[in-house]
């Protein structure tokens, strides 16, 4: 559903992309490319983080990598492309954070080696950088833990190989690297008990395939900052102060606690729900679900309805917004408290308060969270 | 030993079965290629005998457990947050299995392992 001047662009970028090698500084910005989507889906990937440690820092962790690589390189005059993928590896190297960021730069490490001197970027090439990529990721450990990143690199370097067969065209053998990503982080369940356990798949694997979808999205002229699909982990989901933003035909909050029959794709979810209302927040764990959203009277019955086809209700719950507007109001207790929103892997200060006037300034110096007690 | 009273009889977990753990959670963990004998006395111990837990030290002193590891690094890779991340993870396991915090987990990188030079 692109709008004509998108198609022009993305028109423009792939033929100037066929019509010139892919050098240097057409690495530098696929990677750029690669870091702005992977950053913009931080949150889902932190959220998907059960393993090795459920510490919710996935996404960052590997943003955090990927930005200290573009600070190495965004300057960059270089039309190398062997040096520019040596200095996104040296820049990832230095600044690798966490388990995810140190099999990234390793990565990273391998697809430069690979690509040692190479004034541009070949189909050919390509396919022995993923290769490299994946050899050096799995020299780094010894006991490999399939249904990870490294089971996605492998996926990859292998879809790569046989994408050689078909086409000289590097950005088709980037394609096929982006498509065999997503197929095998969908695969990592199967790989990984502790993921089918939890209901996810893994967030290293996942936050590799945006980096590489970032890449071709960049090729085909589609926005960077803009996530398809949010979802949260359910501690993160902020039910209780979604009533501030209430507005025009958002009569009823629903709130849907469901178990769906299959995976779930949240991208066709959220639009058929996007049709019934606002407000909108899927949250997930442990393969339940909860669903909220804002609709109109004439509505309050289809985000339920529609729910249930796709699974198990567990529980439902309505509630009347205009009415409890109007109770708010009426006890007018004091400012809203301004809290600070809180970010999974991220430290909170939770605050216990005895009244409204010290909360307020706990919450103007940052606090997340404040805990009403304390009085004698 | 590692005790906790009980009303009726005790559960005893010697350092032995918390550096098993210690260890499997280790070797699986990224950027880590083996793990290391602390002295030369422990390397000649681990030639004639294959230990589960060797490269793990586990003490236990006035109820608190201290943990060592010692680890070979793969050349090439962040030698700060793979350790960092050997802490976590080993930190994660133990403290899952036992339902105890560990006080402190302390990891020596004994050397690094050049598979790719360049």
């Amino acid at each position: 559903m692109s709008i004509p001047t998108n198609n022009n662009r993305r028109a423009n970028r792939r033929r100037t992309l066929h019509r010139f090698p892919l050098d240097g500084q057409a690495v530098k910005n696929l990677t750029i490319a690669g870091m702005t989507w992977l950053k913009t889906n931080k949150q889902l990937v932190n959220s998907l983080n059960v393993f090795p440690v459920p510490d919710g820092d996935t996404g960052t962790n590997m943003v955090l990598t990927m930005q200290s690589a573009i600070e190495e390189i965004v300057d960059s005059p270089e039309r190398n492309t062997g040096k520019m993928l040596h200095a996104v590896a040296h820049g990832a190297l230095m600044g690798a954070r966490g388990n995810s960021g140190v099999i990234l730069s390793q990565l990273w490490r391998g697809f430069a080696r690979a690509l040692d001197g190479k004034p541009a970027l070949t189909a050919p090439g390509l396919a022995a950088a993923f290769a490299e990529a994946r050899d050096t990721a799995y020299k780094g450990v010894v006991r490999p833990v399939e249904g990870t990143i490294l089971t996605v690199a492998k996926d990859i370097a292998a879809a790569t190989e046989a994408a050689l067969k078909k086409t000289d065209d590097p950005i088709k053998i980037l394609e096929a690297a982006v498509h065999a990503a997503e197929v095998s982080v969908e695969h990592t369940p199967e790989l990984l008990p502790i993921l089918k356990e939890a209901g996810v798949v893994d967030s290293g694997g996942k936050g590799l395939f945006f980096l590489l979808e970032g890449m071709v999205r960049w090729i085909n002229g589609e926005p960077l900052d803009e996530a398809l699909v949010s979802a949260q982990p359910l501690s993160a989901m902020d039910l209780e102060n979604t009533l501030a933003a209430v507005e025009e035909g958002q009569d009823y909050e629903i709130v849907v606690d469901f178990r769906p029959n299959g995976p779930l794709d949240l991208q066709q979810y959220y639009s058929a729900l996007e049709e019934m209302g606002t407000s909108i927040q899927v949250g997930e764990g442990d393969g339940m679900y909860r669903m909220h959203i804002h609709v109109p009277t004439e509505k309050r019955y289809e985000p339920i309805d529609f729910t249930m086809t796709l699974g198990t209700v567990t529980n439902v719950a309505i509630e009347n917004l205009m009415a409890q507007m109007d109770e708010i109001e009426e006890q007018a207790g004091g400012p809203k408290l301004n809290l600070m929103p809180v970010e999974p892997g991220q430290i909170a200060v939770v605050v216990v308060a005895p009244g409204p006037g010290i909360a307020g300034v706990f919450a103007s110096l940052g606090a997340a969270a404040i805990v009403e007690a304390g009085k004698q | 030993m590692k005790e906790d009273q009980k009303p009726k009889g005790k559960i005893n977990i010697s350092p032995g079965a918390i550096a098993t753990i210690a260890y499997q959670a280790a070797i699986e963990s990224y950027g880590v290629v083996g793990l290391a004998s602390k002295n030369l006395v422990d390397g000649i111990t681990h030639l004639l005998v294959k230990d589960p837990t060797h490269g793990i030290e586990v003490k236990y002193e006035d109820n608190q457990i201290y943990i060592d590891i010692y680890i070979v690094v793969e050349y090439g890779t962040r030698i700060k947050s793979v350790a960092t991340s050997v802490a976590n993870t080993v930190r994660f396991h133990v403290e899952k299995s036992l339902g105890l915090p560990i006080s402190e987990i302390n990891v020596h990188v004994q050397g690094l392992r050049i598979s790719n030079p360049d």
